[in-house]
């Protein structure tokens, strides 16, 4: 049996022996029917919402070069030792630049400072102090959550995304102009979805997606890898993949369909990933929103908590690399995470291990098929 | 000096092509017609990849590149016998032939290329250069060196290594200067009385092991087949006949029933086929050799795997497509090891046959847009043989690619209203009826059923066969009976490298009926071909061509799918 198809166009696949339902999205379907829609993950990234204006009162936070000369200045370097390690810099990044091992160590003169963050004293990382934000009412406490936003698009209150509000103001997380892609999780996500394996999702509708309803979300990692389209830039769509059966990377969530809108609030997820970027996404009290596009697309966020330890180690396992590139101050950004996480307190500490987040996903039409499969689902 | 006398040879070769006869002969033996005169053909790139392939194994690459190949009467095979080498192409087949033969000559392969090995390895040595030249040569001339020809290939590799103080180096210059001869690079055809008709011509043993090969293989001929020609049995019915069906036989045919047809659908056109990647973000460069393949691999399982009736190639539901190819077509396709996949599209889907396949429907459009009068402009051509006029240059062509106007949002409204101008009304209506069919595909493939928000009329017309969609067009199209006197001819003119000639049309008849009685199999046609004495015919030569002269060209007159004769515009 074919597990999922696709739509657009004007088309729809339907698995399993249901019937046929709608035309092109928003027609009224003459009778409900079960419909599943299957579609692989093109784009992945944070959500941020960078206005240019609004969002980071205090400014954007330093490059690297210059919170390397802030730091090397504060450990005690002299203005000719800094600059005669920093004359080439970046160069190419490499442990024989001279200014690789004076950042590395710039803690305490001795330790990684990216796996002993503590070694460097909070050197202030500048946050989001905008209104805005992209994402959702994770704790259900709405205007009244501390630090909230408002959903730029939904206007929904008390939107949890302190994620956001950490690194919304480094220069490679602006998401220019809303909803743009920041540049490094762009970048990051660009080079992995060649090489890891492919995330696909599969709605179903049990009454289909002309009117509203239950609906069931299922993520999982595929054994397959994407293909670009002809513009390099998007998912070959409607490619055929097959779905890993690792229950790690399975995820099943209830929803409901409304004003075409699949949204889901509530779950854990968790996915495989690669430690390029980060080794998985572990994602509690997880909620979704995702639309259609008149293509076939789909396009929407996945928001929940996640332990920030995670997010920090998929920055620091590259140390200089990733914060000279992405111009993240890793020892700054850790302080940031561990002052802004909100939820799941330690029961001896207090403090939270986990810090609300969301995330864009872009995704295109896909056939989803079981893992076993050796030959053709049937065509359409 | 060496490639100086290279250069020159090739040069006279291209001007002059061998051997000049008059067309058509009379013909001098009671009915039988005396064959146009012989044509000379330059070697395809693929045939030069084929024979280098043959003879040395695919792990000696070929690269460079090659002079371009021209359409003539819709083959690249006719074109072939009208093309020269120009001065750039020379330094190319100069280019690919020295690498090529330092490839042989390789620490890496002539140990398992050369025969022999020499005495010394810093010195010449004329025994085991003269026992891999004439080898070598024999396969790659298509005959036997004659003696002058081999002691100065030998003296070449002799000088050359005493010069460079290597055996092997010289030897591969010696092979350099056979892959950038003539003698390689052009396929002549050299004529000798036929005994069974007198006053007659026929080409000679070597000439016809080349002109079967290449028709049925598209490659030079195998040592059994030289050996079968230099013993003298393709001079017999039944010696031919053996060779035929050894060849016939043999997993080669499909290959060269590959170049068959990737000559008449025209596939060349795919190295500069390009899409709007933003409108059909599918169709990128894999996908247009993906789909050439599907096609070619669809039309071997019809006439070669299965020997079904050619016709079928139009409306089989059965293909094969790859992981990529299956996107373009939105169905599920699983191929872990992202090969081909044989795929049956259900009964009733729109796909069927090869003119809804990707690659016609892809290839016969523009890059932003469908085009119902390409597409029917190439059924025509290509598949029926069917000759459309030219459309005048004053030709305006704005209402038809203005696909955002709002009083005409599908082509068949576009095509509509610019066809009520009385210049355009004649050709259209030849055409647009027939690809109108296809409008159901957009330009880069891909099935759509609406256009700016209005469904689709896929109605249309062939030659007074109405049908409803593409697979009322693909019946329409295997029941004419033109697409099976199309490539008869087609064949026939592929083989030969040039159009059937006036007094060859009850040759052309013959083959016709004989494909129908054999129920319209492809083998059968090209085994009536291959073994007819037409097919080896050559007119009696009257004068040998002056370097001054260019080279004639095929027959003076054509056979159209219809069988009316009229005069050739060239």
């Amino acid at each position: 049996m074919l597990l999922a198809g696709r739509f657009g166009a004007g088309t729809v696949h339907v698995l399993g022996g249901a019937l046929v339902a709608a035309a092109a999205l928003g027609a009224v379907s003459p009778m409900a029917a079960a419909e599943t829609r299957s579609f692989v993950v093109s784009y992945f990234y944070d959500a941020n919402w960078s206005d240019g204006k609004t969002d980071c009162p205090d400014g954007l936070n330093l490059s690297a070069i210059d919170f390397y000369r802030r730091d090397l200045a504060r450990a005690g370097k002299t203005h000719d030792e800094i600059e005669a390690a920093l004359k080439d810099f970046p160069g190419e990044g490499g442990l024989k630049q001279p200014w690789v091992p004076m950042v590395v160590t710039r803690g305490n003169g001795k330790d990684n400072v990216y796996a002993n963050p503590t070694t460097m004293p909070d050197m202030g990382l500048k946050e989001v102090k905008g209104k805005y934000a992209y994402g959702f009412n994770l704790d259900g406490k709405g205007a009244a959550s501390p630090n909230s936003f408002e959903d730029p698009d939904t206007h929904e209150q008390g939107v949890n995304n302190q994620l956001y509000r950490t690194m919304g103001c480094i220069r490679s997380f602006r998401g220019l102009p809303p909803p743009g892609r920041p540049s490094l999780a762009e970048n990051l996500w660009d080079v992995l979805r060649d090489v890891i394996p492919a995330w696909v999702v599969t709605l179903d509708a049990p009454d289909g997606f002309a009117k509203d309803g239950a609906v069931t979300v299922t993520i999982d990692r595929s054994l397959d890898r994407i293909t670009r389209d002809a513009s390099g830039t998007a998912a070959q769509a409607d490619m055929t993949f097959r779905i890993d059966s690792d229950p790690r990377s399975h995820n099943v969530l209830q929803g409901q369909l409304k004003g075409g809108v699949v949204m889901v609030a509530g779950g854990d997820v968790h996915m495989q990933l690669d430690p390029y970027l980060m080794p998985d996404l572990q994602m509690t009290k997880t909620h979704l929103r995702l639309a259609f596009n008149p293509d076939g697309t789909m396009r929407g966020m996945i928001g929940g908590y996640q332990p920030w330890m995670n997010l920090y180690y998929g920055l620091a396992d590259q140390g200089h690399i990733k914060e000279y590139a992405g111009s993240i101050d890793i020892p700054a950004v850790y302080y940031s995470y561990k002052r802004n996480a909100d939820f799941d307190p330690d029961p001896k500490t207090g403090e939270n291990r986990q810090i609300s987040s969301t995330y864009m996903i872009e995704a295109v039409p896909a056939f989803i098929v079981p893992a076993g499969s050796d030959k053709t689902a049937e065509a359409r | 000096m060496r490639h100086t006398s290279t250069l020159l040879r090739l040069a006279l070769s291209a001007a002059t092509v061998a051997f000049l006869w008059a067309t058509p002969a009379p013909a001098a033996d009671g009915d039988k017609p005396a064959g146009a005169e012989t044509v000379t053909r330059r070697l395809s790139q693929e045939q030069y990849r084929q024979i280098i392939g043959d003879l040395f194994g695919p792990t000696i690459k070929v690269g460079g590149r090659f002079e371009p190949d021209i359409r003539r009467e819709g083959l690249l095979a006719v074109g072939a016998s009208q093309v020269s080498v120009t001065a750039s192409g020379l330094e190319e087949y100069d280019k690919i032939a020295r690498n090529v033969a330092a490839q042989v000559v390789s620490e890496q392969h002539r140990d398992t290329l050369i025969p022999c090995h020499p005495a010394k390895p810093n010195a010449p040595d004329d025994s085991c250069a003269t026992q891999f030249l004439r080898d070598t040569g024999r396969m790659l001339y298509r005959r036997p060196l004659t003696d002058e020809e081999l002691a100065s290939r030998v003296k070449v590799a002799n000088d050359a290594a005493v010069g460079l103080k290597d055996f092997y180096s010289g030897l591969g210059i010696s092979l350099a200067t056979m892959l950038e001869s003539p003698k390689f690079l052009f396929r002549e055809s050299i004529a000798e009385p036929d005994p069974k008709h007198s006053g007659q011509f026929r080409m000679d043993a070597y000439s016809k092991a080349s002109q079967l090969s290449f028709f049925l293989w598209d490659s030079a001929p195998d040592p059994a087949l030289l050996d079968a020609a230099a013993k003298g049995e393709l001079e017999t019915d039944s010696g031919l006949a053996k060779q035929v069906d050894r060849l016939l036989a043999s997993p080669r045919l499909q290959g060269g029933v590959r170049a068959f047809f990737v000559d008449m659908l025209g596939f060349d056109e795919f190295q500069t086929l390009a899409k709007d990647t933003m409108i059909f973000p599918k169709f990128n460069p894999a996908v247009a050799k993906d789909a050439q393949e599907q096609t070619l691999r669809t039309i071997n399982k019809v006439l070669v795997v299965d020997q079904a009736d050619y016709r079928d190639i139009f409306t089989t539901p059965k293909t094969y497509l790859t992981p990529l190819l299956a996107s373009v077509y939105a169905v599920p396709l699983v191929a872990p090891d992202g090969g081909w996949t044989p795929y049956q599209f259900k009964d009733g889907d729109p796909r069927a046959g090869i003119v809804s396949q990707v690659a016609f429907v892809a290839l016969h459009s523009h890059p932003g847009r469908s085009s119902p009068t390409l597409r029917g402009k190439a059924v025509r051509e290509v598949l029926l043989c069917q000759k459309v006029p030219t459309p005048p240059a004053n030709v305006n062509f704005t209402l038809v690619q203005d696909t955002k106007n709002p009083q005409y949002k599908t082509a068949r409204a576009r095509l509509g209203a610019h066809a009520t101008q009385a210049t355009c009304a004649g050709c259209h209506k030849i055409m647009d009826p027939i690809g109108l069919g296809l409008e159901g595909f957009d330009s880069g493939g891909s099935i759509r059923t609406m256009e700016n928000g209005v469904a689709l009329d896929l109605s249309g017309e062939l030659d007074g066969t109405n049908f409803t969609d593409a697979a009322g067009l693909a019946k329409a199209v295997h029941d004419d009976p033109a697409a099976t006197s199309c490539v008869v001819n087609r064949a026939f003119a592929y083989g030969m490298g040039r159009l059937a000639a006036r007094d060859e049309s009850e040759t052309i008849n013959g083959l016709q009926k004989a494909f129908q009685d054999s129920g319209f199999k492809f083998p059968a046609l090209l085994r009536q071909i291959a073994t007819s004495d037409a097919f080896y015919r050559v007119a009696p030569p009257q004068q040998l061509g002056s370097v001054d002269q260019p080279s004639k060209l095929a027959a003076g007159t054509r056979i159209d799918s219809n069988n009316s004769r009229e005069e050739s515009a060239q």
